[in-house]
């Protein structure tokens, strides 16, 4: 995506606003996300001032804890929050065409939320319904970051992968100054960015606001509770609550317009596997963890690491390679990178030896890279994926001169003509092959038999001479007969 | 030299330079003017504030500065028990006796004269070099922990001269060098532990340790430095601490570097502004070269002065590293969307960014029609 990016930067910087880059949209959205608004005590993470919780219509729930050193008001809040979020959840349980999706407006607001959701999953066992939440959709935590998952997506990120404005990464990670990069040009877009950069956006309230309005008032609040001076602790209960309230639904206004930008943009098959992936995932995990009998694992559980690791890798592939089949801007930056092939016909010739066809192709591409080399096999991008193995390539005055042999499809109707521009690229990992290829590590990470635990000093005995006495008497002669 | 840091700060006031500070430039060690600044002991918010009148908030909130020196206070309070406990449970040190030394225990380190506190430096950092010369030679008395210690670290030739204080130098039973601790009050959150802490933390440790290295040479010890160092992070919801040992090889280099750059010297900084030329001047400040980067924004507060002067002369960085590797090669993005649009190209380069460009372009177009 890179070059397409780049160049599109330099056009919203010109223009003064954001340009898209695709017509289709490589991650799907729910139509009931669960927005998840923290706001973290500064150095304190995980421990959260409030909670906001929301689907996008219009019905935010916020949670607020005037205390988040306070272990008991912590959860006191999370439970408050897990309220709604459980209403969420059982829609979600209710409808398997939902996703279920967490939605967040910053990256950092992301890992807070996992954070949380492993706060309440691990919590102390006299806050049950709060473990039963937490083990619900604990399933988030594996699936973060993951390329063929959007269960938890924060939406920077996600307009980052629809538009280009005319400043750089890091500048794009502030939800707020995005938005205004949205907005029609009116030539103050520099002005207006600072203006929203003003306003945290992501978990942290500002240290300005920290210093001047919450920490007197934290104070001020603990010593009426230590004096026992219940009218002055609500009075700062109220002005802390309209601090905090202030602040999530800023952010929730934000993530509001977010969602709206993103859903303009339709639906791309890639999109729609990766829902139907997260679905799946969503239902097998619940169906697991509704047996109290099972154990979560908690993070990437080192017995599996790898096996998680493989699976990551298969799906980047898989998602890689179907993005390209489908989403625009994808398949635009795949061709500048050369890892499409635009060619066109030159030649084709057949001949045939006994039963056997050959059909080579003779191509010609004026693309400035290509990411092939003899050997490699590619397929056709089109309705039928016809196979061509590279014979070899040269460069002329015209362009890259690619010999190809046609290796599948040859008996089919339909194959490439001369003058005919064609696209070829790598075929998309076998689905199958994948799965069996899981199967194999996780059946052998499963039967792997738990090590017992030993304390104290171990007897060993070493009998080496009977050991080869055994194995000669067991060693076949010459003749085929085990020797005396 | 030090006049000559004096007449470059001209009326901005003297600031110590701390390894947090030094980390700034480590952050981006090809910038001249970040380093020119700290190398003149001036404070990077103070000048953006008193020179170019931006608002910066160098200030941290309140609540995590409590959070940080609460945290900091109960890991050495107990003759350093939390830490010690932290530190063999990630079997850093050893169950047996543990010796600590605590450097913040010499008297006047904390004096409101000066020059008892000057005197104390002194000492603490005599102390610290005993330790580590007694270390390396295997002495038994040679403590296991030192907290606070003070490594002597000159900044270029002639530049001011800075004091490390890592939070803990460690060494587990007979090993002859220490490693550096880093406590930080950020969370730890296992795999979801935020990735910028991490670094942030990594990066102080690299500097601490190309300090230690700078101490152990002069002092004779040969040894070689040790390249990983012990993060120690928040048990969240507790004060008690868990520690990671973390590779901190790139980020050694990362500190090497930075000190190796150009300006080396004061007088190098007084060759690019001219003589008689003070910082607190906004014409003096913008006459040294500055690379802005957007990761500029997450550390150094002249980010807003830089960013404006990288987006007046069109620079490519001003829109991040991809299309400053993209189109760097013809110096503004003007000139690049020109080629672009099809003026005709200067030279070889500029003929090949063009092709790529009109590629790129016809791309986009495809992409979004
Ligand atoms: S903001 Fe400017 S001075 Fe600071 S590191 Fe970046 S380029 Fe250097």
């Amino acid at each position: 995506m890179n070059d397409i990016k780049s160049i599109a930067r330099m056009l919203a910087d010109e223009a003064g606003t954001a340009q898209p880059i695709t017509r289709e949209r490589p991650f799907p959205v729910s139509d009931m996300p669960m927005m998840v608004i923290p706001i973290e005590l500064a150095g304190e993470s995980p421990s959260l001032f409030a909670l906001g919780v929301a689907t996008g219509a219009n019905d935010l729930q916020i949670a607020i804890c005037h205390e988040p050193r306070n272990r008991t008001g912590q959860y006191d809040m999370l439970e408050r929050a897990a309220g709604f979020m459980q209403s969420i959840v059982a829609a979600w349980d209710a409808d398997p065409l939902l996703l279920p999706q967490i939605v967040t407006p910053s990256l950092g607001a992301s890992r807070l939320a996992l954070a949380v959701i492993d706060r309440m999953t691990f919590a102390p066992p006299s806050r049950q319904a709060l473990k039963d939440l937490g083990r619900r959709i604990y399933v988030a935590d594996s699936s973060f970051e993951r390329a063929d998952s959007s269960l938890v997506f924060d939406l920077p990120t996600a307009l980052g992968r629809l538009y280009a404005t005319g400043q750089d990464d890091h500048a794009d990670q502030h939800l707020g100054v995005v938005l205004e990069w949205l907005k029609p040009a009116d030539g103050r877009i520099h002005h207006r960015v600072r203006e929203a950069e003003a306003y945290p956006a992501s978990t942290a309230t500002s240290p300005e606001l920290d210093n001047e309005e919450l920490v007197p008032r934290l104070e001020a609040y603990r010593t009426a509770r230590r004096i026992h001076d219940a009218a002055e602790a609500a009075r700062l209960e109220d002005e802390i609550d309209a601090i905090l309230v202030e602040e999530v639904k800023r952010r929730h206004e934000l993530m509001i317009q977010a969602l709206a930008a993103i859903r303009v943009f339709p639906d791309s098959t890639v999109a729609r596997t990766i829902q139907a992936a997260d679905r799946g995932r969503f239902d097998r995990y619940r169906t697991y963890a509704s047996n109290p009998a099972n154990n979560i694992s908690r993070g990437l559980a080192h017995l599996y690491g790898t096996a998680q690791f493989l699976e990551r890798e298969f799906a980047e592939d898989l998602v890689g390679g179907l993005a390209m089949r489908s989403v625009s801007g994808e398949r635009s930056a795949a061709r500048l990178r050369g890892e499409i092939v635009v060619a066109e016909v030159l030649n084709r010739t057949i001949t045939q030896n006994k039963k056997a066809i050959t059909v080579i192709y003779e191509l010609l591409s004026t693309q400035d890279r290509l990411s092939i080399r003899p050997g490699d096999k590619l397929v056709l991008l089109g309705p039928y994926e016809f196979g061509f193995k590279i014979r070899s390539y040269g460069q002329t005055q015209a362009g890259t001169r690619i010999e190809a042999e046609l290796t599948a499809g040859k008996t089919k109707p339909g194959q490439p003509a001369i003058g005919d521009t064609i696209e070829i690229a790598t075929p998309m990992t076998d689905n199958f092959r994948i799965h069996r290829t899981m199967d194999i590590a996780w059946n052998r990470f499963r039967s792997n038999r738990v090590l017992p635990q030993v304390s104290g000093p171990v007897p060993v005995q070493h009998d080496l001479l009977s050991i080869v006495q055994r194995a000669r008497r067991l060693q076949p002669t010459a003749r085929g007969r085990t020797r005396p | 030299m030090h006049d000559v840091a004096k007449n470059l700060r001209g009326i901005l006031p003297h600031a110590n330079i701390d390894a947090r500070r030094l980390v700034l430039s480590a952050k981006n060690p090809s910038c001249v003017r970040l380093r020119a600044i700290l190398m003149s002991g001036i404070a990077p918010a103070t000048l953006v504030h008193e020179v170019f009148g931006f608002s910066v908030s160098a200030e941290q909130s309140g609540f995590a500065l409590r959070q940080g020196s609460s945290f900091e206070a109960q890991l050495y309070a107990n003759g350093a028990a939390r830490l010690i406990a932290s530190l063999q449970d990630a079997g850093l040190l050893g169950p047996s006796r543990v010796s600590v030394l605590n450097i913040n225990n010499i008297p006047g380190l904390n004096s409101s004269d000066a020059r008892i506190r000057r005197m104390a430096q002194r000492s603490a950092i005599k102390v610290t070099e005993q330790a580590i010369a007694a270390r390396a030679a295997g002495r038994a008395n040679a403590p296991n922990l030192i907290l606070q210690a003070n490594l002597r670290l000159s900044l270029g030739t002639g530049g001011e001269e800075v004091i490390l204080r890592p939070d803990v130098l460690y060494a587990r039973g007979n090993d002859p060098v220490y490693r550096v601790g880093e406590a930080k009050s950020f969370s730890d959150l296992a795999h979801l532990t935020d990735e910028q802490d991490v670094a942030t933390a990594a990066a102080q440790a690299g500097v601490y340790t190309v300090g230690l290295e700078e101490v152990m040479r002069s002092a004779g010890v040969h040894h070689t430095i040790l390249t990983e160092a012990a993060l120690i992070f928040r048990r969240p919801g507790s004060m008690n601490a868990v520690t990671t040992l973390q590779s901190i090889d790139r980020d050694i280099a990362t500190a090497r570097r930075m000190l190796a750059q150009r300006p080396r010297s004061l007088s190098d900084v007084v060759q690019i502004l001219g003589p008689g030329k003070a910082l607190d001047q906004a014409g003096n400040v913008l006459q040294l070269p500055s690379t802005f980067m957007g990761g500029c924004r997450s550390f150094c507060p002249l980010w807003q002065v830089c960013l404006n002067e990288a987006r007046a002369a069109s620079s490519p960085r001003a829109l991040g590293t991809s299309v400053e590797e993209l189109v760097g090669a013809v110096g503004s993005v003007r000139r690049a969307r020109e080629l672009m649009h099809g003026a005709p190209p200067g030279n070889p380069v500029e003929a090949d960014i063009q092709r790529r460009l009109q590629e790129g372009m016809t791309e986009l177009q495809r992409a979004v029609a």
